[in-house]
């Protein structure tokens, strides 16, 4: 009917049949002829359909009822398979089309829509027919459709895949003539037809005024900081003009004071010499509430920098205790200061100072006269180490645990009259612990007495290690017991479980102390302590002799520093330690 | 008076409030110091050049010339590149005994003064404590 050869017909675009089929629906028969090589013609039936891309293709033939040799058969299947396949892959490519989220157009060079996906349609408001063939330049805005010419010209200069108009906003134009914030990439396509250009057209009107909003939000969020940092900065100012000028009226007042109390102007009565000392000691008072508030309102303002070093703590709490003295000595309370050991803290040497000196001003005070004080210090926990203040004082009942770091607020009935102080101390306290790093807490019972606890850095590097107690026994069960025993105190054990590895051991470890059992494989006990009491390196090294006969007297001949007796009572170890190596054990 | 006038060592108060002043000048005058007083930072200057003191207290905050105006001056005279200057002030926040050691100040002594302390500091200071 056509005439085409074989070659012309299978899985190529039929041109002419556009025109001549134009009223075929998408997919329809046609009855073609092609000519086969001996010079004759043959008749074939096709299936056609509209390519994607425009124009048609044949899909398959029937060969059914064509009067042609096998070989000739044969060879039109196989062509008829591979247009086949050639129609899927089209129709895969067709089905991606219209899955994209984004508008896609193929043009050619002269501009020209050839090729569009449902989206577009949808986003432009034009029909497909309306663009299929129309000037790309329908969907770009007037302002900008001078300009795109020339990108376009020169697009072809230097094809490649890009997005179009990098760092600018672009807009496109709708059939309506309304204009929409878009993204375009660009990529050359070569087809059979010549270069050709798709472009990915994405709407983002919606990521715009999403980017808007976060501007606005941000821009707010920038003026608000602004104006909590110039806040700030005048609460300092504020403080620190505040605190000067308070203080400076506070200088002659307090000064003068003590000038007069010295007589050095002439003797005064007994009388003047009282109302005198009023004024000395609530003007020295009045500067600690000054300070109080000055402390908390740093920080609150978030103005108070931690100066932090490594120090030895013991050093700092000697200091605080020696300066609470005469105040406690008036009350005829009794001050124990029990950390005696070089312990290294990562802190503020002056707000450590004042945490102490705070907790232990408070023990003074809410302790009635003649009670006790004690300051100490617990093991190493996680990286700190623990410090304590208790007293023997009137006690906080448990439901003021948690008001009594608050600020502003001394527990009522608990203070029984001492109402002293501005109620800041335990607040600034907690506030400087856990500025730290560390935390507080409290144990108390009404009547008895209060233990306030804090933990502060240790400095690792050069924390003494754990105390370490050398187990020399041969029985696993007894080692281990010895050892459950001591390892929650913090104290490390290590275990030999002959003389000769208990010997070696303790040259190599050099432990704080040495539980040593008696009846060991090979050499004996006595032998063992013999030879620990012989050696310059062990021969101070308090060891405990344990065993189930009673042993005790033979032990201190030959040197034992103690002797225990199996089974070990937790208490009786835990004593024995303490009190011959109090230096190591003293605050387990 | 039992101290022989030229023996006595001077030490120069500059402070602006009177009662302060006051205050640091019977101090020192009864622990046996001769005390020339300025009432602001330039008159601290003036007096400072016309009596060589031994030792110069200063208030931080004083009309003219503050301080740190005054110590700057004093610290380019030959005298008082060797004489101790201590400050004085009521300030007391974080970093203000630092910035004041920095700035070349011998002592850094914070209101409240406890006079014992003053005596102590005045008297290290003149090396005769």
């Amino acid at each position: 009917m056509f005439g085409w050869s074989e070659e012309e017909v299978l899985g190529k675009v039929l041109p002419l049949a556009v025109q001549l089929v134009s009223a075929l629906q998408d997919e329809n028969f046609l009855r073609t002829v092609v000519q086969r090589k001996n010079g004759k013609s043959l008749e074939i039936d096709c299936r056609i359909a509209r390519r994607a891309t425009g124009g048609w293709i044949v899909l398959s033939t029937d060969l059914t009822n064509t009067v042609a040799s096998e070989r000739e058969r044969e060879e039109l299947i196989a062509r008829d398979h591979e247009a086949t396949a050639r129609i899927k892959a089209e129709s895969r490519f067709r089905e991606l089309l219209e899955a994209a989220p984004d508008a896609i157009i193929e043009v050619d060079r002269e501009g020209r829509i050839v090729l569009l996906n449902a989206v577009t349609v949808k986003l432009f408001g034009y029909t497909r027919e309306e663009l299929l063939g129309r000037n790309v330049d329908a969907l770009i805005p007037d302002s900008a459709r001078a300009r795109h010419a020339i990108h376009r010209a020169n697009y072809w200069e230097k094809p490649g895949t890009r997005p179009m108009g990098q760092g600018l906003t672009l807009l496109a134009r709708r059939k309506d003539g309304s204009e929409f914030p878009v993204e375009i990439s660009l990529s050359p396509v070569r087809s059979d037809e010549g270069f050709r250009v798709t472009a990915i057209i994405r709407d983002v009107t919606e990521q715009k005024i999403a980017e808007e909003k976060i501007r606005a939000a941000n821009q707010q969020l920038e003026l608000r900081n602004k104006e909590v940092e110039r806040a700030n900065r005048l609460k300092s100012e504020f403080l620190a003009s505040m605190s000067h000028e308070l203080r400076t009226p506070l200088h002659t007042i307090i000064g003068f004071a003590e000038l007069l109390a010295e007589e050095l102007e002439g003797p005064l009565n007994e009388k003047q010499k009282r109302f005198l000392n009023h004024v000395h000691q609530d003007s020295l008072h009045l500067l600690d509430l000054i300070n109080d508030v000055l402390d908390i309102s740093k920080i609150e303002a978030g103005g108070m920098e931690l100066h932090t070093e490594s120090f030895d703590a013991r050093e700092v709490v000697r200091v605080a205790v020696d300066s609470i003295r005469t105040i406690a000595a008036a009350k005829a309370i009794s001050i124990e200061n029990r950390v005696e050991n070089e312990t290294f803290v990562l802190a503020d040497r002056v707000r450590f100072r004042e945490i102490l000196s705070n907790l232990l001003s408070n023990a003074v005070k809410f302790t009635p006269d003649g009670g006790r004080v004690e300051v100490g210090m617990g093991t190493l926990q996680e990286g700190k180490v623990v410090f304590f203040v208790s007293d023997t004082g009137v006690g906080i009942a448990p439901e003021d645990f948690e008001a009594i770091f608050d600020k502003f607020r001394q527990v009522g009935s608990a203070t029984h009259g001492v109402r002293e102080g501005t109620g800041l101390g335990l607040a600034i306290v907690k506030h400087l612990v856990e500025m730290h790093g560390g935390s507080i807490w409290l144990e108390s019972t009404v009547g008895a007495g209060s233990c306030f606890t804090f933990s502060i850095p240790a400095d690792r590097g050069r924390a003494p290690a754990e105390p370490l107690v050398l187990v020399i026994e041969d029985e696993p069960a007894a080692r281990e017991l010895l050892s459950d025993y001591l390892r929650p105190l913090g104290i490390r054990t290590e275990c030999a479980a002959t003389a000769q590895e208990g010997l070696e051991m303790a040259l190599k470890l050099r432990p704080d102390a040495i539980t040593l059992d008696l009846l060991l494989p090979g050499r004996s006990g006595w032998h063992v302590l013999r030879e620990l009491r012989e050696m310059p390196e062990t021969s101070d090294t308090p060891v405990f002799v344990i065993s189930v006969v009673d042993e005790s007297r033979a032990a201190a001949d030959l040197g034992a520093t103690e002797y225990l007796q199996k089974p070990v009572k937790r208490e009786a170890l835990v004593r024995a330690l303490r009190r011959h190596a109090p230096a190591r054990f003293g605050m387990i | 008076m039992y101290y022989a006038t030229m023996s006595l060592k001077t030490i120069l108060v500059a402070e602006d409030r009177d009662a302060s002043r006051e205050l640091i000048r019977t101090v020192l005058t009864a622990a046996g110091y001769a005390v020339v007083e300025a009432r602001d930072g330039r008159e601290a200057i003036e007096r400072a050049l016309e009596t060589p003191a031994d030792l110069v207290i200063l208030d931080l905050y004083m009309p003219h010339t503050d301080g740190f105006g005054v110590l700057a001056r004093l610290r380019d005279d030959d005298h008082y590149a060797k004489v101790p200057i201590v400050a004085l002030t009521a300030s007391a926040m974080a970093g203000d005994r630092e910035k004041a050691i920095a700035c070349g100040f011998s002592e850094y002594i914070s209101k409240p003064v406890n006079l014992t302390l003053l005596r102590q500091e005045v008297g290290r200071l003149l090396g005769n404590s």
